[in-house]
């Protein structure tokens, strides 16, 4: 019976002992991920820390090719890279949020940097997201810099990423590409694009309280109509609910609480529409099939 | 010794050996490769080890169970039945009596002890002990004491272990048995196999002219084989067997020397060794002091050792239920009783046929009391008892191992007192008069049919021989004389009992006044009237039941002593085979509406 004891313990804590312990201090993050990058994948990599982001900056040569895609020599590094640093982050002690993949291209000044939010890592690996999901929670953006021929690179331009801007961008690109698909509303509309942005208590405090706002600021085209003037009241409210129930999703799926409400602008900053809190979590029956229902009437 | 201990060990243990040293090997290269990953993906994998072990676990189950049942014996495996000698807790001189039983075992044990010296000299141990007598006599524990003494392996189990549904698992099991005696014979110099109640397996072998046979033949059959067949090997393998039948029902093969060669007689405990039983019961229980063992012990004639155990825990029961702190003499009585007559339930019954059961059970009891030569009249009772309307309970004042005539025809005559009685009295009688009838007309027709007792000079025993082979006026003259035999024993009863008449009708009124009445009180009964039993060497009747030494010495007095002339003894003491006298009882029913 003891030895029956001993056994069943030894099974279930044996690999107890294997430790559990953070594999990669925070102190030297930077280094193992240049390390490992260079030893293991054979890519050399610049990497900086901005309080909870950090960005590792891979300098590539012909980055693009003619129809202005990625290479799938950059694809790859990219994916390598990645998963450095996810293992290196996961693996560390919980200190920093964000992690940002950027590729410069010397030649053009062109920077890709993608930015992913570190628990959406864990989530996917845990089967908590998606992967469909977990893809749209990637963050892509671009920027050009100034091209050189030789010598050292500029310096790397990390910026610090907070959650709520993370949220505010995320929810701008979705929207966008939901509108892509659906030209109707699009075309009605005359819409450019769409940004998001959250707007702290601080610098709103006359106007809302304590918490901060997110903000969608709706480009139109130029010689489009006035926003008001457009369709009915009715078809305009169900286009500002349209938005605020994509906005709502992506809010809902990240838990985010610390915010005010949702305020709709156009691009001269006019208000089109404002829900606060409570009618921003409202669950509505009316959908995007309902407005377009909703226009085929008028 | 070590190195064949070792071997054998080895033998039987290699395969959770073989489990073992993979599941520690297995546990450090988990280790070693959890070690080697990140710790993210180490504490993932530790979260969901739990679970995957749950899994490997119920996987694991479901294959032992799969593996042990079909690979491993299924049906043919026995239970674990190993006993070591050091956790028996029985020795020699923990059983009391069997004084040459335990004799014989010693020898056993001897041999078993000097094994080594014995194959010095070239002789062989011997193969098997058998154990014959009725329950409850101490077999069992005979065996376990020899187990504990010799300090050898023990293996017991019982016969019906080796009877299964499915043919050819008996024989199986068999095997197994022998080849798990033999590797402990090998390893520890000698085994013993204890097998109970043999006589499921051992009974004589049935051949069908077909070519089948009982089951039970294959199992006999390996075991005769593995006990002394051609393939028997040189390990020192004991069996030992109990049974409860009588030599006859055995084959003749497992009892021919070189099987079970030694044969030990268990027999039922006399007056001395009753008395040593009670007492080591009587230990274990708090009782009075003035407890009188040896009354006890004579109130006890014929009772194995396992009833008088089961009649001290019913006494202490009877104790508990008065809220006693200790046992007494009366408690004792009455736990006799119980197991005996069985529990009270009274019964309404109109008061003619509650005098109609006095008066039967009255003249049971006289006929007893003056005629019988062996038994003595404990207890009377007119409270129903299992089927019984009434209970005379008599017993032999000291265990007699035959019956003579006498003493038949005593029995005989007691059985038809009650029909008398009710005949007297009544002037007719009632249908509670069916048992008598049948144990008197039993022992009638055996006494003329089975032992020479009938007087046209008929010896031998008929009932032996087919029907087919007696003629028909045989037959008729044996019935004649059976029926004569009990003629005159209703004769006799009917003059005894018209003769004390008074007696009689004094019994049945204090019986239906007190419902029950004992020894003390029938003797003083008969005393009043100058019929009691006499206290040896004097010509006063006696008060209370007499010790083990006065009853001897009344079979010895002759036959002129005062109040003695019902008594039809020779006076002389025989040792004599035993043989137990029935109870009368009163199976007295409702009258069929």
């Amino acid at each position: 019976m003891i030895i029956r004891l001993v056994l069943l313990s030894l099974v279930v804590l044996g690999p107890c002992l294997a430790g559990c312990r953070a594999s990669y201090p925070t102190s030297s993050m930077k280094q193992t991920i240049a390390r490992i990058c260079e030893d293991e994948y054979g890519v050399k990599v610049e990497v900086k820390e901005v309080g909870n982001t950090i960005g590792a900056l891979i300098v590539v040569k012909n980055m693009l090719l003619s129809d202005l895609s990625l290479s799938d020599q950059v694809l790859k590094k990219i994916e390598d890279v990645m998963l450095t640093v996810s293992r290196v982050t996961l693996s560390s002690e919980e200190r920093y949020e964000f992690f940002v993949i950027a590729i410069l291209d010397p030649d053009t000044g062109i920077q890709v940097s993608f930015v992913r939010y570190i628990k959406d890592i864990r989530r996917l690996i845990t089967d908590d997201i998606s992967r469909n999901d977990y893809f749209q929670r990637l963050l892509i953006e671009t920027e050009i810099r100034q091209p050189w021929q030789s010598g050292s690179p500029p310096p790397y331009n990390l910026k610090e990423y907070k959650l709520e801007g993370f949220l505010a961008r995320q929810i701008s690109e979705r929207i966008q590409l939901q509108l892509q698909l659906n030209l109707v509303s699009r075309r009605i509309f005359q819409i450019e694009g769409i940004d998001g942005g959250y707007y702290p208590a601080e610098e709103n405090r006359a106007r809302f309280k304590d918490s901060g706002v997110f903000r969608l600021t709706v480009r139109f085209h130029p010689e489009a109509l006035p926003f008001k003037s457009v369709g009915t009241p009715e078809i305009r409210k169900n286009f500002t609910h349209m938005l605020r129930r994509m906005a709502r999703t992506v809010i809902k799926r990240y838990g985010f609480t610390a915010f005010e409400g949702m305020e709709i602008v156009d691009g001269a900053g006019e208000r089109l529409a404002y829900f606060d809190r409570q009618a921003f979590n409202r669950e509505s029956m009316n959908t995007l099939m309902e407005l377009i229902r909703s226009i085929k009437k008028k | 010794m070590f190195y064949r201990r070792l071997k054998v060990w080895f033998l039987n243990n290699w395969v959770k050996l073989l489990i073992v040293t993979a599941v520690v090997l297995l546990v450090f290269f988990t280790i070693v490769g959890l070690a080697s990953l990140e710790s993210f993906y180490l504490n993932l994998t530790l979260a969901t080890l739990p679970l995957q072990l749950l899994m490997a676990a119920l996987n694991a189950v479901i294959f032992v169970y799969l593996y042990m049942t079909v690979f491993r014996g299924g049906f043919s495996q026995m239970k674990k039945n190993k006993v070591k000698s050091s956790f028996v807790n029985i020795g020699f001189s923990d059983i009391i009596g069997l004084e040459q039983a335990k004799r014989e075992a010693w020898e056993v044990v001897q041999l078993i002890r000097d094994r080594s010296r014995l194959k010095a000299i070239g002789g062989k141990i011997l193969r098997g002990v058998l154990m014959v007598g009725p329950p409850g006599c101490g077999k069992t524990m005979l065996a376990k004491a020899i187990a504990k003494e010799a300090k050898v392996p023990f293996l017991s189990l019982a016969g019906s272990e080796f009877v299964e549904v499915f043919v050819g698992v008996g024989a199986s099991r068999m095997r197994k048995l022998f080849k798990q005696a033999r590797q402990l014979a090998y390893a520890e110099g000698a085994c013993i196999v204890f097998i109970d109640e043999i006589e499921v397996i051992g009974r004589g072998r049935t051949f069908s002219y077909m070519g089948g046979g009982e089951e039970t033949n294959s199992t006999q059959n390996q075991l005769l084989v593995e006990m002394d067949g051609l393939g028997s090997r040189a390990e020192n393998v004991i069996v030992m067997g109990a049974t409860n039948a009588a030599e006859g029902v055995l084959d003749k093969a497992l009892l021919r020397p070189g099987r079970f060669d030694r044969k030990l007689y268990i027999d039922k405990p006399n007056l001395k060794e009753r008395e040593g039983l009670y007492r080591y019961y009587l230990a274990k229980v708090k009782h009075d002091p003035e407890l009188d063992i040896g009354h006890l012990a004579r109130k006890s004639v014929s009772k194995s050792p396992a009833d008088i155990e089961n009649v001290v825990k019913e006494a202490a029961l009877v104790a508990l239920r008065q809220s006693k702190e200790q046992v007494e003499y009366s408690d004792m009585s009455k736990a006799i009783e119980r197991i005996e007559l069985g529990i009270e339930h009274r019964k309404d019954m109109i008061p003619r046929e509650r005098e109609m059961v006095a008066y039967h059970e009255s003249g049971h009891l006289v006929i007893l009391y003056l005629l019988h030569p062996t038994d003595d009249v404990f207890k009377a009772s007119i409270i129903s008892r299992g089927g019984a309307l009434g209970v005379v309970h008599h017993s032999p004042r000291e265990e007699t191992f035959t019956e003579n005539r006498q003493a038949m025809m005593a029995n005989i005559k007691v059985a038809l007192a009650g029909y008398v009685a009710e005949k007297i009295r009544f002037n007719t009688t009632s249908t509670g008069v069916a048992s008598d009838f049948q144990n008197a007309m039993a022992l009638a027709h055996n006494m003329v049919w089975r032992v020479g007792m009938g007087g046209n000079g008929f010896l031998g025993d008929f009932a032996f021989l087919p029907e087919s082979q007696i003629s028909e006026s045989l037959k008729e003259r044996l019935n004649a004389e059976t029926e004569k035999i009990i003629k005159e024993c209703y004769e006799e009863t009917e003059q005894v009992l018209q003769q004390n008449r008074y007696i009689v009708d004094r019994f049945a009124k204090e019986l239906m006044e007190k419902e029950e009445l004992d020894y003390d009180e029938i003797d003083a009964i008969f005393a009043e009237y100058g019929k009691a039993h006499p206290v040896p060497g004097t010509d006063k009747p006696l008060g209370k039941i007499p010790a083990a030494t006065e009853v001897l010495d009344r079979h010895l007095l002759p036959a002129s002593a005062p109040n003695h002339s019902e008594k039809k003894n020779n006076g002389t003491f025989r040792k004599r085979q035993t043989k137990t006298v029935p109870e009368i009882r009163s199976k007295r029913t409702r009258p069929i509406r």
